[in-house]
């Protein structure tokens, strides 16, 4: 299948992997690319370090076009980003704030993609110089608004010139054709790959979100500060039903992103009382939410518990039950989304012979 | 071209389904809509007398001679409604497709079937679609969560839905939320859908009986212009995000009862609204898909128009190779 983000990447299938925090490692990101997608590296929860570290296990994984995603609301954004550019990394998808780097990454004959769930952000980004859209719909994991997939896509293809990654919802290749139909030129997945073989995510949480239906998850900015959604089990529960802001857990979860993520004492103040502006801003009760949602996400992505921690699921978990591999996932999707056009096409000409 | 187990099993050209609206669907836009090639649905409990809808589908067959359908809403009212009277009366005028919602039809199935009338029944779970498949019901309606009206409490979108509700039964699956474009149609069918119901799209079309006004209200609104009220109820309903659709949200966080909201959210306030087109003391429904709607077209150039599109689209896989 060729369009234009195949073209423009130099990929073989319109299949991105979605960034995710700790689960996007080097062998998923490098999996995926070489199967035809485009592999993701979340930097997100890693010090620049670990992020220039990754990039280059990446490359010895794989030949193939790969990417990053950095959210910009992160303190060390800058730092990461740095080093992203340094490393001449092909595709950079940013989210949650504005890029300053975009000639940069443009100037070594880089991508980026800006990722979007408002049309007025998508009109913003185009302006500011990306070559993509990542435009994330209310049913996916994070960080969807309230428009949901099928009336967002047509929206923003309608406000802007851009070729557009469809994010929310997607699982198979019906979503795949449709998402094509609606005016996107490939799709994102983060639920479908979390659930492969080749996913670091802990075995337990993985076959909790199998047993899941599409309507067993919760969507709140509860979790890490954004509107987000994830598993509902007894940990997101939890976190949803608490009143008031996490302060002293948000403290004590701040505590260990700042060794995580090597940063000064200085910096993590100053991040955390910093009133951010634009689509980035966040105000330091959502820091500390980021901050808790950090300790919660690793509980259930390294140990399985849910019971404590959470784990971002979209509403496509509803339309998985199996746990395939990366290239497996890539095979099928293709193969039926191109029976489903063909399909659509076929009708097309039957039609126009009439 | 677009022929569907749908538009077989009803007998009409379009996979297009116009969705009953209360105090909307009568004879003039249902009408419309079978004569364009779609399926028109005709609302009937909220005619105050079975003669009373009687009276409308005679109205209707004057004005097309195509099919077109009744729906009967099986939810609790305020005041109980004979239910069995409004089935009757469709059959008897010779309804042969019959649109059940808000609870399962198999009461009233067997009536309906001897009648050799065609049960689709309309739901916002998948389990209750099952149901109805289980029941005797010819094809279902899933709504999605950006759906106006009732889209239920699982918030699952369209585009989730749609691919699950086909593979969970094996009646034809018509998809009901976020679509008013020959995009959204042929999305839907790419998901698995065999036929699209459309509301909000039909409700800024010139034949609604609407107010003007609203009308060309709906043409200005955005897509996050719209919101979920009586979620308290555990009865959500997609409505136009207004100061008074504020106030009610308002009074639900604060714990209000259905006595107190029920002054606010009556059918009566919304009927006088489209009357007038004075929405200052009315809900009034949308989907997330009312960003879409840009124009008033007449039933017949909307139903023209998405399928020319719907053939240009699939044209254009097929010309760009993604099709072959």
């Amino acid at each position: 299948m060729k369009t234009r983000i195949t073209e423009l990447f130099g990929i073989k299938h319109p299949i991105m992997l979605a960034g995710m925090s700790w689960i996007t490692e080097p062998k998923i990101v490098s999996a995926v690319s070489n199967a035809g997608g485009l592999g993701i590296l979340a930097t997100g929860p890693l010090s620049p370090d670990e992020t220039r570290k990754q990039i280059k296990q990446i490359r010895e994984l794989t030949d193939k076009p790969f990417g990053v995603n950095q959210p910009l609301s992160s303190p060390i954004s800058k730092a990461n980003i740095d080093v992203i550019i340094e490393e001449k990394v092909p595709i950079v998808n940013y989210a949650l704030g504005r890029p300053w780097f975009i000639d940069q990454v443009h100037e070594y004959g880089g991508k980026v993609i800006g990722t979007i769930a408002m049309v007025r952000h998508a009109v913003r980004a185009e302006q500011l110089g990306c070559d993509v859209l990542s435009v994330t719909g209310h049913e996916a994991a994070a960080h969807g608004a309230d428009t949901t997939t099928m009336v967002l896509i047509p929206l923003v293809a309608s406000a802007v010139k851009l070729p557009l990654l469809a994010a929310g919802g997607f699982f198979d290749g019906r979503g795949l054709a449709a998402a094509i139909v609606l005016g996107a030129d490939a799709i994102s997945m983060g639920t479908r790959f979390t659930l492969t073989k080749e996913s670091i995510v802990h075995q337990k949480a993985k076959e909790l979100m199998l047993k899941g239906g599409a309507e067993d998850t919760l969507y709140s900015d509860r979790f890490d500060g954004m509107p987000g959604r994830v598993l509902k089990a007894k940990g997101a529960e939890d976190m949803m039903n608490k009143k008031g802001i996490p302060l002293f857990g948000g403290i004590a979860a701040a505590m260990q992103v700042r060794k995580l993520l090597k940063m000064s004492w200085g910096d993590l103040i100053s991040s955390a009382i910093t009133m951010r502006k634009g689509e980035g801003g966040r105000n330091v009760f959502q820091q500390l939410r980021f901050a808790g949602g950090s300790v919660g996400q690793q509980r259930a992505i390294y140990d399985g518990d849910t019971d404590v921690g959470f784990i971002f699921s979209g509403q496509a978990q509803g339309g998985m039950n199996d746990l395939p591999t990366v290239a497996e996932v890539i095979e099928r999707i293709v193969k039926e989304a191109e029976e489903a056009l063909a399909m659509g096409a076929a009708k097309a000409q039957g039609a126009a012979k009439k | 071209m677009l022929k569907t187990r749908v538009t077989e099993m009803f007998g009409i050209e379009y996979p297009i389904i116009a969705g009953p609206m209360a105090y909307i669907s009568g004879a003039e836009l249902v009408s419309a809509v079978s004569n364009a090639g779609g399926l028109g649905i005709l609302v009937s409990v909220t005619h105050p007398t079975p003669q009373a809808l009687r009276e409308e589908i005679k109205k209707t067959k004057s004005l097309t001679d195509k099919p077109f359908a009744v729906n009967v809403t099986l939810l609790p009212t305020l005041h109980p409604v004979n239910y069995e009277e409004y089935f009757a009366a469709a059959i008897e005028e010779g309804i042969k497709i019959i649109e059940t919602s808000g609870r399962s039809p198999e009461p009233y199935m067997k009536l309906l079937k001897d009648a050799g009338a065609k049960v689709v029944h309309r739901a916002a779970r998948i389990r209750d679609i099952k149901t109805a498949e289980r029941v005797g019901a010819d094809a279902v309606t899933i709504l999605g969560y950006e759906a106006a009206g009732v889209p239920g409490m699982e918030d699952v979108t369209s585009l989730v839905r749609i691919p699950i509700a086909a593979d969970s039964v094996k009646v034809p699956v018509i998809a009901a939320g976020g679509i008013a474009d020959a995009r959204g149609l042929v999305a839907a069918l790419a998901l698995g859908a065999e036929g699209v119901l459309m509301g909000t799209r039909f409700l800024a079309s010139k034949e609604c009986p609407v107010h003007p006004k609203i009308k060309e209200w709906m043409t200005e609104l955005a897509e996050t212009d719209t919101v979920l009220i009586q979620r308290s109820l555990s009865n959500p309903s997609r409505v136009v995000r207004t100061d008074f659709t504020q106030k009610i949200l308002d009074m639900e966080e604060k714990g209000a009862t259905l006595e107190e909201l029920a002054p606010l959210i009556s059918g009566q306030n919304r009927q006088g609204a489209y009357v007038t087109g004075d929405i200052s003391d009315s809900t009034i429904s949308a989907g997330q898909i009312v960003g879409l709607i840009h124009n008033v077209p007449s039933v017949k150039e909307l139903i023209d128009g998405i399928i020319s599109e719907a053939k240009v689209i699939m044209q254009r896989l097929q010309n760009t190779g993604l099709g072959n």
